[in-house]
């Protein structure tokens, strides 16, 4: 616990790193699903802005429960009770009065398992700025080819936007997920192992993509894979059994660990 | 444990003795012999069904003619006057009419049950609605006849003050019908919503969906085939309803003033007919005529039904895995 503060602290004070500015602040953040165990523990950490922070740890160590929580879509599960703040532009997010649709607009998500719904790819880049009442054909228009543009994805379906995104292959669907969550330009991108279930290049344009993408939105990354860590984000946090042991610069964290049980981690001793 | 100990060494000591490998199986044979004939029987008495209902129904078609049999409208089988019309138009109206009160308000009580229901209430409610859906419906009719008449009696009076009615006829019978159906319906839609993949609902979700705009804009879509023939299972069971609407549709062979007055369906006025009804004569082949209309709807239901699940899983085939 103590560790987190003074990482945390560090960082701030570190006049080497580029100026920042914070978009997201967690404290004390404890996820339980059930009476007796706790998901996680007293989570202490920061999401800043034109960043990407990956999260890394060995499976069930509740990576990504934390990257639920900053969106609430651990509301969708019965029986989860959260406490700690969580704060986007200092606004808490588990405050009164929040509602949890409004918050998920301005942090998105793309899933491990691509889910497009079985709609045209316009469609379904469209769908979040028509929940969010958008009319205007045009505007609509516009922001889907923006959308796909910055995913990359432009290119190779432009001349089949009206074909069903379940036609596309896994790193297309994958893409399409991840312009569905641009279109509603949200100011946090939650990624929880995007390209786990992806070959090998369609993965190499996830990374490529993801590292572009911080110039217009702040992405939390969860990923099993520590060399994709070490490609794509700026900082990088190693969660294990729950709590965050620790939180830095991802060179200084995978060449200087500062934990014992990081450095056994990303050496392999285990997990 | 010291069986397999001590079996283990002996079968290593003694030579081994070797089962044979052929017999005589009798009774496979039997059983096979015996699944066979039930197969058969089923099929054949369902054949049979068909010849004796289209040989009938065509003789009493016949005998009275297409035309005054589905546009006539009085029906005395005392007088060989056989026009269909009423029979036909009971049976429509009462069933859509049940479709309307009661199929596509449990239609909206599935995306409820599914989508918005707390996990423990969900089962229970659907507990519920088996155990309704299993109330025999001379059950439903008794009720209806009791409560729902009576109260459509005085309903009926405050909306046409001049006219004497006994409550019974189609507003009545559709209302008992809608009830009856309900909660087939509900089931058969909460069957479909459930088949609807949690990651879908995430996505909509995760893009700032409320629950109500998932519900509508991604599950509702996604099991609209379901829920289609939910409603015609629905239509069809209604319009081939005899006992529960023949308590409350009051059996007047005539057309319906409103909703109000008593009329007939084809299944109840079969059941009235059949006494008097002699084999071979033309009042006897012209009720199988009317079991015609009821064997047309239910056959384009289960062809309707068959074609639209069909459909939706070359829909889910052309997925790529």
């Amino acid at each position: 616990m103590t560790n987190v503060i003074t990482v945390t602290a560090r960082t701030q004070s570190n006049p080497k790193l580029e100026p920042h500015t914070t978009k997201m602040r967690v404290k004390d953040l404890t996820v339980c699903y059930s009476a007796e165990k706790s998901a996680i523990r007293d989570v202490t950490i920061e999401v800043h802005d034109k960043e990407v922070l990956a999260l890394i740890g060995p499976s069930g160590c509740g990576k990504s429960t934390f990257l639920r929580s900053l969106n609430r879509m651990n509301d969708t599960i019965d029986g989860v009770t959260v406490t700690g703040s969580v704060e986007l532009d200092g606004e808490p997010i588990y405050g009164p009065n929040v509602d949890p649709v409004l918050v998920r607009r301005r942090v998105g998500m793309v899933f491990q398992r691509s889910n497009p719904f079985p709609k045209s790819i316009f469609e379904n880049v469209a769908y979040g700025l028509r929940i969010a009442g958008e009319k205007d054909r045009f505007t609509i228009m516009s922001k889907v080819e923006r959308a796909l543009r910055q995913s990359a994805l432009w290119d190779e379906v432009k001349d089949r936007l009206h074909d069903s995104g379940l036609g596309l292959s896994g790193g297309q669907q994958q893409r399409l997920c991840i312009a569905r969550a641009l279109a509603v330009e949200p100011e946090v991108l939650l990624m929880d192992e995007p390209a786990s279930a992806l070959d090998p290049i369609a993965t190499a344009k996830i990374e490529d993509l993801v590292s572009k993408l911080r110039k217009i939105v702040a992405i939390v990354i969860v990923t099993h894979n520590m060399q994709q860590a070490a490609r794509v984000s700026q900082r990088t946090g190693f969660f294990y059994m729950g709590r965050l042991v620790e939180v830095g610069d991802t060179m200084n964290l995978f060449m200087r660990p500062r934990e014992r049980e990081t450095e056994d981690y990303i050496t392999g001793r285990f997990g | 444990m010291n069986i397999a100990a001590t079996a283990g060494p002996k079968a290593e000591q003694e030579p081994r003795e070797h089962g044979p490998i052929t017999r005589v199986r009798v009774l496979d044979g039997v059983i096979r012999v015996a699944l066979v004939g039930c197969g058969a029987f089923v099929l054949i008495a369902t054949i049979a069904i068909l010849l004796f209902l289209g040989r009938a129904g065509v003789r009493g078609i016949q005998a009275v003619g297409i035309s005054q049999l589905i546009s006539g409208v009085l029906w005395k089988p005392e007088a060989d006057l056989f026009g269909g019309l009423p029979l036909i138009v009971g049976t429509f109206v009462s069933a859509i009419g049940a479709v309307i009160v009661g199929a596509i308000p449990a239609m909206f009580a599935a995306v409820w049950a599914n989508e918005f229901a707390s996990k423990a209430l969900c089962p229970l409610y659907r507990r519920t609605m088996e155990v309704a859906a299993a109330i025999p419906s001379v059950v439903y009719g008794w009720l209806a006849l009791v409560y729902l008449v009576p109260a459509m009696e005085s309903l009926a009076h405050v909306i046409r003050p001049n006219q004497t009615t006994s409550g019974e006829g189609l507003a009545a019978a559709s209302l008992l019908l809608g009830i009856m159906i309900a909660p087939t319906v509900l089931l058969l839609s909460l069957d479909s919503l459930s088949r609807v993949p949690s990651a879908l609902r995430d996505a909509s979700a995760a893009l700032g969906g409320s629950p109500w705009q998932t519900a509508m804009r991604v599950c509702l879509p996604h099991s609209w085939r379901g829920i289609v023939i939910a409603l015609f299972f629905g239509f069809a069971r209604a319009a081939g309803e005899t006992m529960a609407v023949q308590m409350v549709i009051g059996g007047a062979r005539k057309l319906p003033g409103d909703l109000f007055s008593p009329t007939t369906t084809i299944s109840t006025q079969i059941v009235m007919d059949m006494q008097n009804a002699m084999p071979n004569t033309t009042g006897s082949n012209v009720l199988f005529s009317m079991s015609l209309v009821l064997l047309v709807v239910s056959v384009v239901v289960v062809l309707f039904t068959r074609g639209l699940t069909r459909q939706g899983r070359q829909g889910r085939s052309r997925r790529p895995a």
